[in-house]
């Protein structure tokens, strides 16, 4: 199994007068075996206090274990407990007796995965896996980049519809057509050509000198991008007009352990020969 | 909207005040409009105080204006705090102008005033990159004479500019500046110098840049009967226009372009009528793409015009007879109404040894400030008529 870059942070919780703690302790020791951080909260607990818990604990998954049917009067109450603190992003999974007639229903309310008895913990911990990685990264500059994980990033804009404009950063509406009908996200070529440069001696606070920005007009009909430019050895190397690629870069983690990834351009030339 | 008229124009001495405040700073030009301008005091009946640090610089985040005033002595009128990165002055004179244009206001007090100098340069850099999106351009790594510098190299390939004439921009700008006893500056440099100096963001280089300023300025503005009374030459504001950044695209004019247009219709003159003009030249070269976004000359013709001295004292078109940004000084917030008053001046013949001969009768101020999604955020441009 690859490395996590994020250890996912899961809540195992049992909510109403259900006793029956054995399975969920069984997850959450296999869980915590798997590497993950595992915040369990016992039995008896209201679907409000774990929606809070799973929000001051910042968690990427909030595991429910629920095992004499009231899986899915659980499952609305907690919907509902999230939606008041607009955290229905937070993905919800079931494990306990639950069945299958129940399944559809409960996909509706919101629940990501559901575990019937004689789940395995490699489904369980794969699954989770899958739905922490979303989480894994965060964007430097809000609104530039996206994809579905970490290794698999481009730049993100928007188009109008209406008058065919492309803006980057992605943004609510077209400042032309004044309108946000027609508008949508679109990936981004990650190939441009160089138009303007600058390898300045000094730099904002934070970041190393020389400090090289460029604007890159994207080959498509794509908008002109400012970003900083990177692995170009010298600066002859650099050229008004020569071809740049999309290079996405680790910048270390914030409070919640995701990596900051920030994008910068790089002379396609140079990056085929350095690799 | 009825004619308004600049009554009078003052400013300090822009430079390194680490003694001076910021109330300090404004009740010198304060008290000197108000003494040249042969007005009653009392009857100024609205205030626009333009600055845009402070909140960082002295922590004076509200309220900036009346504790100016409070220390003038002026109370009671509305007093409008104006906040617009390098334009606030020009908006400050913006929102004076068309108070008593549109008859709200008969006497209107726009004042400009800076401080950016503290103990500390890095909290004034700091300041000073926050007149940009903090959210997108600030996470960006941008750096502003770095947007500049990339502006003149795409300049130099498109239309052949070369560092002299990028060089020489900065030697007018001083040559003028040691002529004027407001200025930062008043030494005078040669090409070698410039291109000798300091290697900032190539091709720019540090005498080309404007340094940190402290300062004040404060233009009255009133009817023309009030212009009459004071016995100087009676100058007019053509027009103001103010305008923000577009998300202009690449078959477009950019923001000075546009905004000059709308300033030389409203003002009734073309480009070709400017006898002086003072523009906002942050770093020394922009002064030429300004040249040809103004209209001073065609595209691509800026480096013949710096050439042939066109632009320097004694040419057909003098830019920047005060030193420009680049010598007299850049106290932010009082930079739009300094550009005013030495277009006044040279208006009025009381410009001293920068004087032109004869004295102008149509002149143009251009000031810029911050940087949104890739163009200034704010510029304005007035034409005024003596």
């Amino acid at each position: 199994m690859k490395r996590m870059d994020r250890i996912p942070r899961v809540l195992v919780a049992k909510i109403g007068l259900d006793g029956h703690s054995r399975g969920a302790q069984v997850v959450a020791h296999g869980l915590r075996d798997a590497g993950m951080e595992v915040i369990y909260t016992g039995i008896r607990q209201t679907p409000a206090g774990v929606a809070r818990t799973a929000i001051e604990e910042g968690v990427d998954v909030i595991g429910i274990s629920s095992m004499v049917g009231a899986h899915v009067a659980i499952m609305k109450k907690l919907r509902k407990e999230l939606d008041k603190l607009n955290a229905t992003d937070i993905p919800v999974i079931l494990g306990g007796i639950i069945p299958e007639e129940d399944y559809d229903q409960l996909r509706v309310l919101g629940a990501s995965a559901i575990f019937p008895p004689g789940s395995e913990l490699k489904e369980m911990i794969q699954s989770i896996q899958e739905m922490a990685k979303a989480n894994e990264w965060i964007s430097e500059v809000p609104g530039t980049l996206a994809g579905k994980h970490l290794d698999d990033l481009h730049l993100l804009g928007t188009q109008c519809d209406q008058c065919g404009q492309v803006y980057f950063p992605s943004r609510r509406n077209c400042p032309y057509c004044l309108d946000d009908r027609l508008i949508k996200q679109i990936p981004l070529s990650d190939e441009g050509i160089l138009q303007t440069f600058v390898v300045a001696s000094m730099a904002p606070p934070g970041y190393s000198v020389p400090h090289a920005q460029g604007y890159i007009d994207l080959s498509e009909k794509g908008p002109r991008i400012f970003s900083l430019l990177t692995d170009y050895g010298e600066p002859f190397n650099l050229k008004i007009g020569c071809k740049m690629s999309l290079k996405i870069v680790r910048l270390g983690r914030n409070r919640e352990n995701r990596v900051i990834v920030g994008y910068r351009f790089r002379p396609s030339k140079l990056s085929e020969k350095e690799e | 909207m009825r004619d308004t008229y600049v009554l009078g124009v003052s400013m300090t001495r822009f430079g390194k005040f680490l003694d001076r405040t910021l109330q300090d700073l404004a009740y010198e030009p304060i008290w000197n409009v108000i003494r040249e301008s042969n007005i009653d005091p009392h009857d100024i009946d609205i205030a626009f105080v333009g600055n845009a640090y402070a909140g960082m610089i002295t922590g004076q985040e509200s309220v900036r204006g009346q504790v100016v005033l409070r220390e003038a002595g002026i109370s009671r009128i509305p007093i409008i705090n104006v906040e617009n990165a390098c334009t606030s002055g020009s908006t400050a004179f913006y929102l004076a102008h068309r108070a008593v244009a549109s008859g709200q206001s008969e006497l209107a007090l726009a004042v400009g005033v800076e401080k950016l100098f503290c103990d500390d340069t890095g909290k004034s850099l700091k300041a000073l990159a926050t007149s940009s999106d903090q959210d997108i351009e600030g996470r960006m790594g941008i750096l502003f004479a770095g947007i500049y510098a990339m502006r003149v190299r795409g300049h130099m390939e498109k239309y052949g500019l070369t560092r002299d004439q990028l060089a020489k921009v900065a030697v007018k700008n001083h040559d003028h500046g040691a002529l004027n006893p407001h200025a930062q500056y008043r030494n005078r440099v040669t090409v070698e110098e410039v291109l000798g100096s300091r290697m900032i963001a190539d091709p720019i280089t540090l005498l080309m840049t404007c340094p940190l300023g402290d300062g004040g300025a404060a233009v009255l503005i009133g009817t023309k009967e009030m212009a009459k009374r004071i016995g100087k030459r009676p100058v007019r504001i053509g027009s103001t226009v103010l305008g923000s950044f577009g998300f202009t695209r690449k078959d477009e004019p950019s923001i000075a372009a546009r905004v000059s247009k709308k300033a030389y219709q409203e003002a009734e003159v073309s480009p070709k009528d400017i006898q002086v003009a003072e523009v906002h030249d942050a770093v020394a070269p922009v002064e030429l793409f300004l040249y040809e976004e103004l209209g001073f000359c065609g595209p691509g013709e800026s480096g013949r015009m710096i050439d042939e001295r066109t632009t320097w004292l004694g040419g057909k078109l003098p830019v920047n007879t005060s030193g420009g940004l680049t010598s007299k000084g850049h106290p932010a917030g009082a930079t739009g109404l300094a550009q005013v008053a030495e277009i006044v001046w040279q208006m009025r013949g009381e410009a001293g040894e920068r004087q032109i001969n004869p004295a102008p009768n149509i002149g143009l101020v251009e000031n810029g400030g911050g940087n949104v999604a890739g163009e200034t955020a704010a510029v304005a441009v007035h034409i005024l008529l003596a």
